[in-house]
């Protein structure tokens, strides 16, 4: 059986007139459908039964991109460069993630991604990089390039992580296309990577559960730029493998 | 499961350097919300054993809207006028309809969904109504509007329909965002609502298979516009439970 892999939506519209729509890049589908496993995009819906029982599907969670986590979260007031929050992506992403961590579920964070993983398990987040964050670069650099593949910053990757031997590799260049970071790392959380101007880049579980969160859009890396991202989607996917099986 | 799953192919949208999203639109999925079900996106897929986890989680398949079949799906060559096609969008909506259909699963269909299901069981299509089937009727009423609860023509249902049923009405106005539209209808489904011009507007099947279809949108109508549509979703769901 191939592992199910539940993808929280984001929201995007396509005219300026349409209603909104639920989705996500098909970059994430295709890291998911390279490693193994099989994705399952998990619209925003309003009712928690319903989320339930989606939730009751999965055999892993993996947190995609998208805009900022309400700072209420973490108990901040909003700051004056916050970016556009969405409330219903929140409220759906923050019980998801509780729940696959309580359940042993295993839960990989991209960009919002890691993120909502430190915010869900208590962590805090800086809510704008260039304004609360002395001499720093600038952490939207491909995005500004307007290219998922523009290598904007080094990445430092501590050795002894789980993170370094799913990579094999500790210094490399990355892309970057966030403006927030994590502050104060959640228990239960450590600090594997970071950029050179210290900005937290990776975070992973201290426990065996694979709860790992990566700043950087690797979904959009693994299938050209740097296939050492494979790895990461690899290992992801095979831990989904073990745990309790999904409730049909 | 108290609550029956409902599967919703997505669409692709590519939005320059970002990059092509799959999904759907949110009424679809607050349409079943709301209805009793569970929505559950399925992405577009060549990958046939992927797609096979996605259906068999599912209790029915709802077709939604949506760029043109290509018309080599019915036989065809493609006319000047055309729209916009998607190749991962066909094949995987033809396959999720023909294992529906094997397996008896309920399916509904909008938009795009009533050509899809008629094409699925062997019908064709208009490629393009102001081309091929002159009228006085603008089909492309609402998005002309950029509206998509307009309210742009009548259509009427025959006696004994599902979807009247559903309706508690035989005429109902509708809104109106397509340039195709049903030609030949394909055995084991009946007509059952049409536009003053003739332009067919609803499906239902002839069959065991629990098979409805209507060429407007009223995932946008139900919240406000005209909430007779409820019914119609709820029943739908309904009919996913066994």
């Amino acid at each position: 059986m191939k592992p199910i892999i539940g993808i929280p939506c984001g929201s995007t519209k396509d005219t300026p007139w349409s209603p909104p729509m639920h989705g996500h890049r098909q970059t994430y589908i295709d890291a998911v459908v390279q490693a193994g496993g099989v994705p399952f995009l998990i619209p925003l819906v309003d009712d928690e039964e319903v989320l339930r029982t989606l939730y009751n599907q999965l055999d892993g969670l993996l947190l995609a991109g998208g805009g900022d986590i309400a700072p209420s979260y973490y108990g901040e007031e909003p700051h004056e460069n916050l970016g556009s929050v969405d409330e219903l992506r929140d409220r759906v992403e923050i019980p998801l993630t509780r729940w696959a961590v309580a359940d042993g579920k295993p839960v990989l964070g991209i960009c919002r991604g890691i993120q909502m993983l430190n915010v869900a398990l208590g962590g805090t987040l800086y809510q704008d990089i260039g304004s609360q964050l002395a001499n720093t670069s600038d952490h939207r650099d491909s995005m500004h390039k307007e290219d998922w593949s523009y290598m904007a910053h080094g990445l430092s990757i501590d050795p002894e992580s789980k993170l370094a031997s799913m990579l094999g590799v500790t210094v490399f260049q990355t892309n970057s296309l966030h403006h927030q970071a994590v502050k104060d790392v959640a228990p239960g959380l450590r600090a594997v990577g970071w950029a050179p101007d210290g900005v937290i880049e990776a975070l992973e579980g201290t426990g065996d559960q694979f709860i790992v969160g990566v700043q950087c859009h690797p979904e959009a890396l693994q299938a050209e730029t740097d296939p050492r991202w494979r790895g990461m989607f690899r290992a992801f996917v095979e831990s989904c493998k073990h745990p309790e099986p999904a409730v049909a | 499961m108290a609550r029956p799953v409902i599967g919703i192919p997505c669409i692709t949208l590519a939005d320059q350097w970002y990059g092509p999203t799959n999904g759907n639109f949110k009424a679809y999925l607050q349409a079943v919300e709301f209805a009793g079900g569970i929505p559950l996106l399925i992405h577009l897929s060549d990958d046939q054993e992927v797609l096979r986890y996605h259906y068999q989680l599912c209790d029915g398949i709802l077709f939604a809207g949506g760029d043109d079949l290509h018309p080599s799906s019915y036989g065809e060559t493609a006319i000047p006028q055309l729209g916009q096609t998607d190749q991962a969008k066909d094949s995987t909506e033809l396959r999720l309809a023909a294992w529906a259909r094997e397996d008896r699963k309920p399916v509904f269909g909008i938009c795009r969904g009533i050509q899809l299901l008629n094409v699925a069981f062997g019908g064709t299509l208009y490629q393009d109504l102001p081309s091929q089937f002159p009228s006085d009727y603008n089909h492309r009423d609402s998005e002309d509007r950029a509206e998509w609860t307009y309210l742009a023509h009548p259509i009427r249902f025959v006696e004994d329909s599902w979807l009247a049923q559903q309706l508690g009405s035989h005429e109902i106005v509708v809104n109106t965002l397509h340039h195709q539209a049903v030609k030949r209808l394909a055995d084991g489904l009946r007509v059952v609502a049409s536009a003053p011009d003739g332009v067919i507007e609803a499906l239902e099947g002839t069959g065991e298979q629990f098979v409805a279809a209507v060429q407007c949108h009223p995932e946008t109508l139900w919240q406000e516009a005209d909430l007779r549509w409820r019914k119609v979703f709820a029943g739908f769901v309904d009919r996913c439970r066994s």
